[in-house]
């Protein structure tokens, strides 16, 4: 986009271009682009919503789709869910070209959904519904005891942690005597 | 909900929006956390005018951080009432304490907490170890 407008602008006077190009703005119709997760169904974004992801945002000006190119070619994300996506989609629709509340009211309750939300946002590069999502993954730990904490967050205890430290130390050990003797039969 | 399949990006971010209180907390949780804490909340804790130890008209003493103009609670350290039987213990500093969870309006004393009301932690002590809690 940035192309374009540094293209007529260098092609034509400053003044003049920038007056009719404002006003002309609205007039111009919406493309859509066509994004699936895992389960493969197809949602239809405007690019106005898809504006809030970096990343999609980011595809759709590096590789330069038009919207026939994206309806023969929907953007995969294989590694989100179907339901994630359609809510992300949802969100994205909502919030097209608004200014973003403090505060969003709409968000799973379910600890999983949530779990799966953030990692697709955080992937998708959605940096205010991460900060929605963030706070309120924050919140569930709010007035709790470090046990609480613990059980929600799924934080392992220190002999875990210990535990699983002589695991990796061990594989590590393991895997590095694999490759010595690789390589002396190598040599061999 | 795994915290630590997050990415570290989210994982901070989580953490920028919790409360003073609420990361108190969170760092008895396991030695590892405790250091997440630190590394990752480095700016933050740099930015803490300082740390004021008070008493209120009770006699009892509260700890709370200055940061900016703003002010936030840590915990409060008060009498055990022996009739309160949902304590939960940790270990500060190698001291085993008794904490509790309270109720506090956020209107009348902590007005930079979001909430207009919230659990509070509340470090109890025994008349004969008060200084020791304190300390």
């Amino acid at each position: 986009m940035s192309s374009t407008e540094q293209g007529t602008s260098s092609a034509a006077p400053a003044e003049p271009t920038t007056a009719p190009e404002s006003a002309a703005a609205p007039e111009v119709p919406e493309s859509f682009y066509y994004v699936h997760g895992k389960d493969k169904v197809v949602h239809k974004v405007s690019a106005g919503a898809l504006q809030h992801s970096a990343l999609i945002h980011g595809m759709i000006s590096n590789l330069g789709y038009t919207e026939e190119q994206a309806k023969a070619n929907p953007f995969p994300f294989e590694n989100i869910d179907g339901d994630i996506l359609q809510m992300v989609v949802d969100w994205c629709n909502q919030h097209k070209g608004k200014p973003t509340p403090p505060e969003d009211t709409n968000l799973p309750k379910q600890k999983e959904k949530l779990f799966d939300l953030v990692l697709a946002v955080n992937y998708l590069e959605i940096k205010e519904l991460l900060t929605y999502c963030c706070k309120q993954v924050a919140m569930m730990v709010k007035g709790k005891s470090p046990e609480e904490i613990r059980e929600i967050w799924m934080i392992p205890t220190d002999a875990e942690d210990e535990a699983a430290e002589k695991e990796a130390k061990k594989r590590a050990g393991k895997e590095a005597a694999g490759e010595t003797a690789a390589a002396a039969g190598d040599a061999k | 909900m795994i915290l630590s399949k997050y990415p570290y990006v989210v994982q901070k971010e989580i953490l920028d929006h919790m409360g003073y209180n609420d990361l108190f907390l969170l760092s008895f949780a396991s030695k590892n956390m405790k250091k997440f804490i630190k590394s990752s909340q480095m700016s933050r804790f740099q930015s803490c005018s300082f740390i004021k130890y008070t008493c209120d008209y009770r006699d009892e003493p509260w700890i709370c951080v200055h940061y900016g103009k703003i002010r936030q609670g840590i915990m409060r350290i008060v009498k055990r009432e022996e009739d309160k039987n949902d304590y939960f213990q940790l270990n500060v500093s190698g001291k085993t304490i008794d904490f509790r969870f309270k109720r506090v309006d956020q209107n009348i004393r902590f007005p930079a907490i979001e909430n207009s009301y919230y659990m509070y932690p509340f470090a109890a002590y025994q008349e004969t170890e008060k200084e020791s809690v304190i300390k």
